[in-house]
């Protein structure tokens, strides 16, 4: 029987995945480290009841958007910020693939909330569509309409590589 | 960029991290002192509210509702004050006061107070000094008060008779003696069961939380293990209902009423309706009495026999206190609703827009039909008044400070203005105003002073003439 790992070793594992999803949900990274310290402190509180690391990775991303809605109707979010700089390839990459990546990154970051959260937690985390719908509350259709809608406005927007707009910029 | 270049980025994407981390190794070894804190912070709030409990149970004092720094050094104190009853009994025939002075007690429940906050009414020249609504009986079924011969029924909040709540009696009242539903107004209610005049506590009898019950807006009772079976007030939509359009148009002001009605519910549940007139409620700086930030309306039985003691008399004496909703104020007379309605939007507006006394005068017809700007800034204070009970003259000792003409009126029980012209100055400083009572030939009964000086109008407490 696999001994359950400690909070902390199981959090190290799943860190990078939730901290770089709650960036590119807040795009801010003073509001992302907020919901991530408040999601950390209830996982934490309900380990025992989480127990795994798979478990624990659905738990504060879960967390951390149900954060989120709450600073929204809060009013406590800024909108306007975009600024997901701080996430850096941790891998040796080509110039080539840097600069792609970097054009990606801030394209994903413009795009609106709905296609956002569905696009990241599918094809960044790797999430099957299945688990996106019940985690957002959608139908799976419409989680798979999300991504492929996220998809096709981030191919435009990479085909025209002009300084990003926000024009996209409008969360629900 | 190639599908395959997009395709790759995203891939390397899932290879980024943010740099730095979010959570820091700091907060996450901080975790364990995290989670240990509310424990720690648990037990310290439970040995606060302990030691609270126990000062508050010494001390009949509400948070934020402090009651009244009595006027007369005899008087006695606001604590004993609260333990009187509305219930009075009317003195034996072979004392010295006369049947026809009865009513004086009420009235001398109030002289103890500090006469500087009774909201005294000005009417008009022949109704002046009333310290309450005074509604006949077809005004008072309007707002769903059924005054009998022994008893006094009265439409609760929620629309049903109140709970009878009395030690010896539980259930609801008979339904078939309520007359009309009188929802929202009502902040305060007493009911009354023949034949021995036990008052009812008045808990349950005020909507003091809201909450969302089916995904209705519910008006619900403040004692949670009973709330639920006994909502009976649901407002689809917040703002539908005639009582939320007053809410929502004051919102501080209803929010400073209901924590008043709270307080004093959870606090006071034996205290008699009209003692609230001793009690103050503090709202930033200003200080602002119940008796003029809730509606008082008197309600009386005739006097009738004691069944414990056939050879007393006795009668239910009560004031209930109405918040001045739009649907109360329609509901009174006209004469009424006109000189209070003014003074109730000025009260609100004093509390919503955070007026200062001055600026909310400055707001109402002069003089203030309930004694609003009589109590600052005036240039005249009543010190003392006596003797008590009066019987040749009466002295009022005065501090002015202008020297100017005066208007001294004696208010009776039935809210006659009786003018003394014999008093028509005051000096600057102290001094004393010697009023002779003959030459107005005032009727034996409690009086309440009126001085009006330099358009400002200051009352006194009752005064007796014997």
């Amino acid at each position: 029987m696999t001994p359950t790992p400690s909070f902390l070793e199981a959090y190290r594992i799943v860190q990078r995945d939730v901290e770089r999803f709650a960036l590119f949900l807040c795009r801010d990274r003073m509001a992302a480290a907020d919901v991530t310290q408040d999601a950390v402190l209830a996982a934490f509180e309900n380990w025992s009841r989480i127990e795994t690391v798979e478990r624990l990775k659905s738990y504060v991303i879960t967390t951390i958007i149900r954060c989120y809605h709450r600073q929204r109707r809060n009013g406590k979010r800024h909108d306007e910020l975009v600024d997901v700089d701080s996430l850096l390839s941790t891998s040796s990459l080509s110039a080539e693939d840097l600069a792609d990546l970097e054009i990606i990154r801030n394209a994903i970051a413009v795009l609106p909330y709905d296609l956002r959260v569905s696009f990241v937690l599918a094809e960044v985390e790797g999430w099957p569509h299945k688990n996106i719908a019940s985690m957002l509350n959608l139908s799976l259709s419409a989680v798979k309409m999300r991504v492929k809608r996220a998809r096709d406005l981030l191919r435009a927007r990479l085909q025209d590589p002009s300084p990003i707009s926000h024009e996209l910029n409008h969360d629900r | 960029m190639t599908d395959e270049r997009f395709e790759r980025a995203i891939s390397n994407l899932h290879n980024t991290a943010t740099t730095p981390p979010l959570v820091t190794d700091e907060y996450l070894a901080s975790l364990k002192k995290r989670t240990r804190r509310p424990y720690f912070a648990m037990g310290v709030v439970c040995v606060l509210l302990i030691t609270v409990v126990v000062v508050l149970n010494r001390q009949p004092s509400v948070p934020n509702i402090t009651p009244y720094v009595l006027h007369s050094p005899s008087a006695q104190t606001a604590a004993s004050a609260l333990q009187q009853g509305s219930v009075e009994h009317e003195p034996p025939e072979n004392t010295s006061v006369s049947r026809s002075e009865a009513p004086q007690r009420m009235i001398n429940t109030h002289a103890f107070l500090n006469t500087n906050w009774l909201p005294t009414m000005t009417l008009d020249a022949g109704h002046a000094g009333v310290s309450y609504l005074q509604l006949d009986s077809t005004e008072l079924q309007r707002l769903g008060i059924t005054v009998f011969r022994d008893s006094v029924v009265v439409q609760t909040v929620y629309g049903t008779a109140l709970s009878a709540t009395s030690e010896r009696d539980s259930g609801m009242y008979v339904s078939g003696e309520v007359l009309h539903a009188h929802y929202d107004s009502i902040i305060m209610a007493t009911v009354l069961i023949s034949p021995t005049f036990t008052k009812f506590p008045i808990r349950r009898a005020s909507p003091v939380q809201f909450e969302r019950y089916q995904g209705l807006n519910c008006i619900a009772e403040q004692d949670p293990p009973l709330a639920a079976p006994l909502w009976n007030t649901v407002f689809q939509n917040e703002l539908a209902s005639s009582d939320t359009v007053w809410m929502v148009r004051h919102p501080r002001t209803t929010a400073l009423m209901l924590r008043v009605v709270k307080a004093l519910s959870w606090k006071y549940q034996r205290m008699t309706s009209d003692s609230l007139m001793m009690l103050v409620v503090e709202d930033g700086a200003v200080r602002i009495p119940v008796a003029k930030l809730l509606v008082p309306v008197r309600v009386a039985t005739p006097w009738t026999a004691d069944p414990t003691d056939e050879k007393k008399r006795i009668r239910y004496d009560a004031i209930l206190w109405y918040l001045p909703s739009d649907r109360f104020l329609a509901t009174l007379p006209k004469a009424v609703r006109d000189f209070v309605t003014e003074e109730y939007r000025a009260i609100a507006d004093m509390i919503e827009l955070r007026l200062t006394m001055q600026e909310t005068c400055e707001r109402l017809a002069q003089p203030s039909a309930l004694g609003l700007c009589s109590d600052t800034a005036t240039p005249l204070s009543i010190l003392s008044v006596g003797p008590i009970p009066a019987q040749d003259h009466v002295n009022l000792f005065v501090n002015s400070s202008v020297s100017a003409p005066i208007t001294v009126s004696f208010i009776d029980a039935n809210g006659i203005a009786h003018v003394a012209h014999d008093a028509t100055h005051v000096e600057e400083g102290r001094s004393s105003i010697e009023v002779n009572l003959h030459e107005l030939a005032l009727p034996p009964g409690p009086y309440v002073i009126l001085i009006e000086c330099v358009g400002h109008t200051i009352s006194s407490r009752a005064l007796i003439v014997r």
